[in-house]
C-alpha cells in the first residue's frame, strides 16, 4: 500500500463521521408553511441580543451553507429568525431536528428561503437560533450560534444587537468563571435598523460543550449600566481546521 | 410641379447679406453650444445648510482647537463598560477633544449629554478644569451629563467635522426605553455659486436653490466615512420647547449627503446635491439668456429692415438678385403690400438661386 492510499483512507475515515453526523432542520410549523416576508409586515422581538453566529466570512448570504452546531445535546425543536439589517426580510420558523442529537445541523430544504436574501452580505443577516418548541417572536431559551458557511469554525463568536448605548461589551461565563470577554463592538455601515452593533468574542480553543451565560454591558445615555438579562447560549468548540 | 418654400430662402438668395448673416448665425450657434455645454459637463460650487431637529448629532473632530467644547456644571464619567463607571463631581472648563474621536450629542430631559468615543482605548482629549486649572486626561470612552448637577446657562455646542444627525428608528426592546435619536424635521438648504466667478472670472455671487425636505425618521450625513470628507461647521442647542429633540444647524460644501431610511435600503439613498441645483435659476445665467434674446431679436429687426429697404429702393438692388426664371421689374410692377407673394414665389425657385 503506498502512502497516497493510506492518507487517502486517513481522511475518508476522518471525515465519514462528520458526513455522517449532519442532521437536517425539518419544517415543523403547524400550519405546515414557511413563514417568511420581504417588505412585509413586520412583528417586534424586543430582544437585545437579535443574532449569534460564529465568525463572520464575507461573500453573500447563502442559506444552503448555514450550520448550527449541536455539541451533543437532545433538542426537541428550535424556533429559527433570521432577520436582515435594514429590516426589510424577517422570517421565523419551527424546526424539528432530525435526528434529534445530530452535531451539525442543516436546512433539510433551504430554497425555501427567499431569493432576496442573496443580495445581501453575510454579516447582513441576523441568525437566533432558539432551542423551543414554542416558535413565536418572544421565545427564549438556549440559543445556539449558526455559522455560515458549511465549514464551522467555532474560534470567534460574532453578536448581533440591538442597544442603545455609548459603549458596550459582551462577556461569556460558565458557573461564574468568567470563559471571554471583549468590547469590540462597532457600528456596520448602512442601514442600522434590525442591529445596530456587532460585538466579536474571541473563544478560547478547547471549549467544553456546555450552556454559558453570554452577559452584556451597556452604558446608558444616562450615565447608568443598562440591566441587560444573560443569554443562555449553548457553545463547544470544534477542532482547528485542517 | 411646387418645390417647398423655405422661410429663410428670401435671405439666403441675397448675395450682400448672406456673409454678415452667416457669421452672425455661427456665432450665435456657437455661444449656445458653448453655455448648454458649460451647463451640461459643469457643476457650481455650492455649499448646503442644514437645519433638524433630531434626538442626537454626532461629528469626527476634523479640527481639534475649533471642537472645544465649553463645559458648564457636568459630570464626567468613565464610559468603559466593564468599568466602575464612576461619576465625579459637577465640573465647568473646556473640554479639548483628540483629532477623529467621535463626539454625539444627545437631548435628554436635563440637557444635552456629550458621549465621546476614541474608537480604540487611546485618549479622547484633555479636561481643562476652570476651577482648578487642572488639565487632565481623559480616558478612551466619556461621558458628559448634567444630570444631578445644578442647572445653569449652557450655550450651543460646537460642531467641527464630518457628521450626520439622526438616528434610524429601531424595534422598542423591553429592557431598555424605545429609539433614541430620533430625526423628527429638517431641511436642507442649498447655496450655490453663480457662474461668473467660475467661468468669467467676475465678482462671485451666491443664490439660494428651493430647499429639501429631509423625510423624518432617516438618519442623515456623511455615511460612507471613506475619501474626502468635507467638515461640517455649525452648533447643536437644546430645544427649550421639546426635550426630546435638539435644534442642530450645520453648513457644509459636502457634495454628496447620504440618507438611510428605516426598513429601507440597506445602502441608503445618496442625494447629489449638484445634480439637484438646477443651473438656470443662476440669475447671471439668466441674464445671459435674456441678453442673448435681445441681441437676437435686434439682429433679426436689423436684417429686415435692410432687406425692405433693398426691395423698396430698386437702384440699390443688386441685379444678380433676381432669379433667372424671374423676369427684371417684376418686383416694381408690384405694389408693397404684395411683396410676400413675389418673395414666396422666389423662394420657390429657392433651388434655382441656391445653385447660383
Amino acid at each position: 500500500m503506498t502512502r497516497k492510499s493510506l492518507f487517502l483512507i486517513v481522511a475518508v475515515m476522518w471525515i465519514a463521521p462528520a458526513a455522517a453526523a449532519d442532521g437536517l432542520l425539518v419544517l415543523a410549523n403547524p400550519d405546515g408553511s414557511f413563514h417568511e416576508t420581504f417588505d412585509g409586515e413586520r412583528a417586534v422581538s424586543g430582544e437585545t441580543l437579535v443574532g449569534l453566529a460564529f465568525g463572520a466570512p464575507g461573500g453573500t448570504f447563502d442559506p444552503s451553507e448555514i450550520r448550527l452546531l449541536n455539541f451533543g445535546s437532545n433538542i426537541a425543536g428550535l424556533c429559527v429568525q433570521m432577520r436582515s439589517r435594514d429590516a426589510r426580510y424577517r422570517s421565523i420558523n419551527a424546526f424539528r431536528i432530525d435526528p434529534p442529537d445530530a452535531a451539525t445541523l442543516r436546512f433539510a430544504n433551504a430554497a425555501s428561503f427567499g431569493r432576496q436574501l442573496s443580495s445581501y452580505a453575510a454579516d447582513d443577516i441576523a441568525i437566533r437560533a432558539v432551542e423551543t418548541t414554542e416558535c413565536s417572536e418572544t421565545a427564549r431559551g438556549v440559543i445556539l450560534p449558526a455559522s455560515l458557511t458549511a465549514a464551522p469554525s467555532t474560534s470567534t463568536l460574532v453578536v448581533f444587537l440591538n442597544v442603545n448605548a455609548v459603549s458596550i461589551g459582551v462577556s461569556l461565563r460558565h458557573d461564574d468563571d468568567e470563559v471571554a470577554v471583549s468590547n469590540a463592538c462597532r457600528e456596520p455601515k448602512g442601514s442600522r435598523t434590525a442591529y445596530n452593533v456587532l460585538c466579536t468574542l474571541d473563544l478560547p480553543a478547547g471549549l467544553a460543550p456546555a450552556i454559558y451565560l453570554l452577559d452584556i454591558a451597556a452604558v446608558a445615555r444616562t450615565g447608568r449600566r443598562e440591566s441587560i438579562p444573560p443569554y443562555r447560549v449553548r457553545l463547544g468548540s470544534l477542532p482547528p481546521a485542517q | 410641379m411646387t418645390t417647398p418654400v423655405s422661410p429663410f430662402s428670401h435671405f439666403l438668395l441675397t448675395p450682400r447679406l448672406r456673409p454678415p448673416l452667416v457669421l452672425v448665425s455661427s456665432l450665435v450657434v456657437l455661444v449656445w453650444v458653448a453655455i448648454a455645454s458649460m451647463v451640461v459637463f459643469s457643476e457650481p460650487e455650492l455649499f448646503i445648510s442644514i437645519n433638524a431637529r433630531a434626538g442626537t448629532v454626532a461629528f469626527d473632530v476634523g479640527n481639534p482647537d475649533l471642537a472645544t467644547i465649553p463645559i458648564a456644571g457636568m459630570k464626567a464619567i468613565d464610559a468603559n463598560p466593564f468599568g466602575n463607571m464612576a461619576a465625579g463631581t459637577c465640573r465647568s472648563g473646556l473640554l479639548v477633544p483628540s483629532a477623529g474621536v467621535r463626539i454625539g450629542y444627545w437631548a435628554s430631559p436635563d440637557g444635552i449629554v456629550i458621549t465621546l468615543k476614541s474608537g480604540d482605548d487611546t485618549s479622547v482629549g484633555t479636561f481643562v478644569d476652570q476651577a482648578v486649572s487642572d488639565i487632565e486626561q481623559l480616558p478612551g470612552d466619556v461621558l458628559l451629563t448634567p444630570t444631578g448637577c445644578p442647572p445653569v446657562a449652557r450655550g450651543a455646542y460646537p460642531i467641527w467635522g464630518p457628521g450626520q444627525i439622526g438616528e434610524e428608528q429601531r424595534p422598542a426592546r423591553i429592557d431598555s426605553p424605545g429609539a433614541e435619536g430620533l430625526l423628527f424635521s429638517g431641511a436642507i438648504s442649498i447655496y450655490a455659486s453663480s457662474v461668473r466667478k467660475q467661468w468669467f472670472g467676475l465678482a462671485e455671487t451666491l443664490y439660494r436653490v428651493e430647499p429639501m425636505t429631509i423625510p423624518p425618521g432617516a438618519r442623515i450625513g456623511d455615511l460612507s466615512q471613506t475619501g474626502s470628507r468635507p467638515s461640517w461647521f455649525g452648533v447643536a442647542r437644546s430645544n427649550p420647547q421639546d426635550w426630546q429633540t435638539l435644534m442642530v444647524d450645520v453648513t457644509t460644501r459636502q457634495r454628496d449627503i447620504q440618507m438611510i431610511l428605516p426598513g429601507d435600503r440597506l445602502q441608503g439613498e445618496t442625494i447629489r446635491i449638484g445634480a439637484v441645483v438646477p443651473l438656470f435659476e443662476d440669475p447671471f445665467l439668466r441674464r445671459l439668456q435674456i441678453l442673448l434674446a435681445a441681441t437676437l431679436a435686434l439682429a433679426q429687426t436689423l436684417l429686415a429692415a435692410v432687406r425692405s429697404k433693398e426691395t423698396d429702393d430698386p437702384v440699390a438692388r443688386d441685379p444678380s438678385d433676381q432669379p433667372p426664371n424671374v423676369p427684371s421689374g417684376a418686383h416694381t410692377d408690384q405694389p408693397p403690400a404684395h411683396r410676400g407673394d413675389a418673395d414666396a414665389g422666389r423662394g420657390g425657385d429657392g433651388e434655382t438661386g441656391n445653385q447660383r
